[in-house]
């Protein structure tokens, strides 16, 4: 798609500000504003496909922005409370903590681990030309 | 010979979010990492939970174990500080520290004042030490505050100043969480919205 097609498109399905794909920094989490009040990140994968997300960690808030990415592991470690989330599906795969409070957790009769929602990063979609990247609006949509 | 300070501050959140934070001890590693690294739960008694934690002073590291008691709704003690292991030289052999925080809600405003007193028991031949020990307290105490207030203040503003929907959330673990819910539970009743719902709306 033409840059031109895009910024017609831009109003409705777009948010207004792209990513310059060149300022983005390989193997690390970027954070980018592309509208007022609206703030992502973004991680390029393998094969020109690019990781992005609101920058809000599902569980209750953090900017992840502050998150840990792990190539190695394929995670993202969020900083408030320490989920990891898959860096490819944004599915949460661990909580650490229950690990850290094995022994008082289940002490609790208010704990119900089975009712731990299922936490997910979901990505955003978007289109990438001539050096930008355009993310849409709106719902959220698998890449 | 006992050295005693308190701080009292005003912090720009409500006291349900003051006091969830402190119960929510999910965040303790990872937020507070750089002071506490390690920390794990190893026996709850009533209101009284003992961990083990290790610490970071600068470049040293030295673990302790410590009881904290819960008196709802918003003061917490902290109490019975030792070395662990035992042998290991620790200012914990000589001074016994009583750290007491209440938190109270503003008479005036919808925010939180925090009230942070210590007492250190220590020999004579530390007293003249217990101003700098003073400050590496109120110093420790200061950026653990400030890092909640930062994710506070956050999620607040994205979900709202009140909704604590979050640390009421079936699924989330939160220490003494029914207490909490007797005393902050109404609190919540005008933003039952889960923060993951909202976040999937904001997008
Ligand atoms: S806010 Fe991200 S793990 Fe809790
Ligand atoms: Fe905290």
């Amino acid at each position: 798609m033409h840059t031109l097609d895009l910024v017609m498109r831009q109003d409705q399905d777009y948010f207004p500000i792209p990513i310059e794909i060149a300022s983005l920094l390989p193997d690390q989490l970027n954070h980018r504003r592309v509208s007022e009040g609206v703030e992502v990140v973004v991680f390029s994968e393998d094969n020109d496909r690019y990781f992005i997300a609101r920058d809000i960690c599902p569980h209750m808030g953090a900017p992840l922005a502050q998150a840990r990415l792990c190539r190695k592991t394929g995670t993202l470690q969020c900083r408030w409370h320490g989920y990891i989330y898959d860096s490819g599906t944004g599915e949460m795969k661990e909580n650490p903590n229950d690990k850290l409070f094995t022994k008082i957790k289940t002490a609790f009769q208010s704990y119900n681990p089975l009712s731990t929602p299922k936490y997910r990063i979901k990505r955003l979609s978007y289109e990438a030309a001539e050096g930008k990247i355009f993310v849409r609006r709106g719902a959220a949509n698998e890449t | 010979m006992k050295h005693k300070f308190q701080v009292i501050e005003e912090q720009e959140i409500t006291l349900a979010n003051a006091v969830g934070a402190y119960l929510d001890c999910e965040h303790y590693v990872f937020l507070h990492g750089g002071i506490m690294p390690e920390m794990f739960a190893e026996k709850l008694e009533g209101r009284r939970i003992t961990y083990r934690q290790g610490l970071r002073w600068g470049f040293l590291r030295s673990a302790h174990i410590f009881t904290t008691e819960y008196f709802p709704p918003g003061h917490f003690r902290t109490f019975d500080l030792k070395s662990s292991p035992k042998w290991m030289p620790s200012l914990h052999h000589v001074v016994k520290m009583v750290i007491d925080v209440r938190y109270t809600k503003h008479p005036e405003r919808d925010t939180t004042l925090m009230q942070f007193d210590v007492e250190l028991d220590m020999p004579f031949w530390l007293w003249p030490f217990r101003r700098i020990l003073q400050g590496i307290m109120e110093r420790m105490h200061y950026k653990k505050d400030q890092e909640d207030i930062e994710m506070i203040q956050r999620r607040a503003k994205i979900f709202g100043p009140h909704n604590i929907s979050s640390y009421l959330a079936e699924g989330q673990f939160l220490l003494f969480k029914d207490d909490y819910v007797r005393h902050f539970g109404a609190s919540a009743r005008h933003s039952t919205d889960s923060p993951a719902t909202s976040a999937a709306r904001l997008l």
